[in-house]
């Protein structure tokens, strides 16, 4: 049974993203959350109010980084100086683990500031392993993959974006950070079976899970981050839960940041997804 | 597990090919059609799919320059989105962060925006109130630092700017134009002109400042900045004034800048070998 694997990463609990918006809540109540993420991007600053921040509330939570920059499948060189940056940031912070995506986002040099999706195929695996391991010796730690969301599919691929993910976390011994929205959204735009990308994750390599909101826009759903979470990725995290056994847990919400306590309000309705709790009672609860 | 009709190119040549498509600039690639590179289906097509990363491709780098440029973006109006995407267009973010992309902005509306000469104005002082915000922090120089310096060698006083500061120079009323946006107001366009408008920026624990300063001022925070003692800005001043009035004026500066927490303590000044 999965749930008998050992993970190879610790259970935090159920974390929020760490957003400006909420600094100064954070900062002087001390919410009841398990633990933090925060992108690493916003830190990776010399000094300054994100560091402050940071210092602070890493004295009472932990920290998990979590970055969009490190485009770990690109064909340009690995950006040393950024490598750097984090490695110093992540010495700074001593956070639980370090995550990225599993995605490309420059060419010659130009940043797209995106998370775009491979082609799924061998030549692109081999390199993302490589990629990966170089990372995970300069940092000296294991680091988890995110899958993304996707709006378009590569020519020229011939695995499923499941099978190259786990193959990743195999072959490289790293970890994988599941964003079950974006499973959810991904799975809607180009018609895989949800369930069998989450049946295809390696349990003792998931080490977190990612929870956030989308929209329709047309015939596709974009991953905006500035919705609750709907029913239907719910459903998918409670069989998430039930596959994996108990996994950290985080909402993301990053464009109109609601209140905090909204975000609380989402961290309990995971933790009755999670420990089984049926629709109809969530929603009494809410 | 699925195989694709279409050609196999070389990763490399994807993924060239793939970004020039979502930002529109000419990289190393043949001209690509999106069908080529990208599964369509009946869901959406090839092109519509790109669509989804060429929208969002300048939407966030536009949102992001507002953040960066937010009172400019409110004089803008509408048309920032205009003006970022071509701004992005010339200038595109070769960095893993976005906090450089505005660096250029100023010299950019300089050159592009020539009859509108508040924009670029605007922008050197909001991108100057931007680059220090997350500057290293440095221990001040305090005002009991200053009285407890023996009186006999005052004029040694080693100075040193903290790392958080930046001097500008801008067309005049560059000042008067971000107060006014920020209370609401867009009707003083006009008031900038030629005459340059000196100011120093700097941020004070988490608060970012900036005041205008007289040519004088400058060019003793010019001094500062390099290194001076408070002898040398003492001496920059003899030459239009009497010694005794010199020295009054500088030590009320100097006084001034101390408070501001503009002076970086002694420590600071040994790590950077001063």
């Amino acid at each position: 049974m999965p749930k008998t694997i050992a993970p190879l990463f610790p259970y935090l609990g159920r974390g929020l993203g760490l957003r400006r918006e909420h600094y100064r809540h954070v900062l002087d109540s001390k919410p009841a959350v398990d633990w933090f993420e925060v992108i690493s991007e916003n830190f990776m600053v010399a000094g300054g109010n994100p560091r402050r921040v940071l210092e602070a509330v890493r004295r009472d939570y932990p920290v998990v980084l979590h970055g969009v920059s490190l485009s770990i499948g690109s064909m340009d060189p690995v950006d040393e100086r950024y490598l750097d940056e984090l490695a110093a940031l992540a010495r700074a912070v001593e956070p639980a683990w370090v995550s990225d995506h599993l995605c490309w986002g420059t060419a010659h040099g130009l940043n797209a500031h995106d998370l775009l999706p491979l082609p799924y195929r061998e030549d692109a695996l081999e390199h993302v392993v490589q990629r990966v391991e170089r990372v995970q010796e300069r940092l000296g730690r294991r680091i988890l993959l995110e899958n993304p969301s996707s709006y378009m599919r590569l020519a020229g691929a011939d695995m499923e974006e499941h099978e190259f993910l786990a193959e990743v976390a195999r072959r490289a011994d790293c970890g994988i950070l599941l964003d079950v929205n974006n499973v959810y959204v991904s799975a809607h735009n180009h018609g895989f079976d949800p369930s069998a990308y989450l049946a295809a994750m390696p349990p003792e390599r998931v080490g977190q899970i990612h929870l956030a909101g989308h929209v329709a826009e047309g015939p596709l759903l974009i991953d905006t981050h500035d919705e609750p979470v709907c029913d239907d990725v719910w459903r998918l995290y409670a069989e998430a839960i039930a596959r994996l056994g108990p996994r950290s847990t985080m909402i993301e919400w990053d464009a109109h940041v609601p209140a905090f306590e909204v975000l609380e309000r989402e961290l309990d309705f995971a933790a009755r997804w999670a420990s089984g709790g049926a629709d109809a009672e969530v929603r009494r609860a809410a | 597990m699925r195989r694709e009709r279409h050609v196999r190119a070389p990763l490399v040549s994807t993924q060239t090919s793939v970004l020039k498509l979502i930002t529109a600039r000419r990289l190393d690639a043949r001209d690509p059609s999106a069908a080529d590179l990208i599964v369509g289906d009946a869901r959406a097509s090839a092109a519509a799919r790109l669509d989804v990363y060429r929208h969002m491709y300048v939407a966030r780098l536009a949102e992001a320059l507002e953040a960066q440029f937010p009172r400019l973006a409110r004089l803008v109006g509408d048309d920032f989105h205009e003006l970022a995407a071509a701004f992005v267009d010339d200038e595109p973010s070769i960095r893993p962060s976005l906090r450089e992309l505005g660096r250029p902005l100023a010299a950019w509306l300089a050159e592009h925006r020539r009859d509108e000469p508040e924009l670029a104005a605007l922008a050197r002082l909001e991108w100057a109130r931007a680059d220090v915000f997350d500057l290293e922090d440095d221990p001040q120089l305090t005002l009991d630092d200053l009285r407890a310096w023996p009186a006999e060698t005052f004029g040694e006083l080693p100075l040193a700017l903290v790392t958080a500061h930046r001097l500008v120079v801008v067309s005049s009323g560059a000042a008067a134009l971000w107060d006014a946006i920020g209370a609401g107001g867009a009707d003083v366009l006009a008031i900038v002109s030629d005459v340059p408008e000196r100011l120093v920026v700097w941020r004070e624990d988490v608060a970012v400042y900036h005041r205008v300063i007289d040519a004088d001022e400058h060019g003793a925070l010019a001094l500062v900045e390099a290194g001076a003692s408070f002898g040398a800005i003492c001496e920059r001043l003899s030459v239009g004034l009497a010694p005794d009035d010199a020295v009054a004026r500088a030590f009320a500066w100097l006084s001034t800048w101390v408070s501001d927490g503009l002076i970086a303590a002694p420590r600071v000044r040994a790590r950077r070998g001063g």
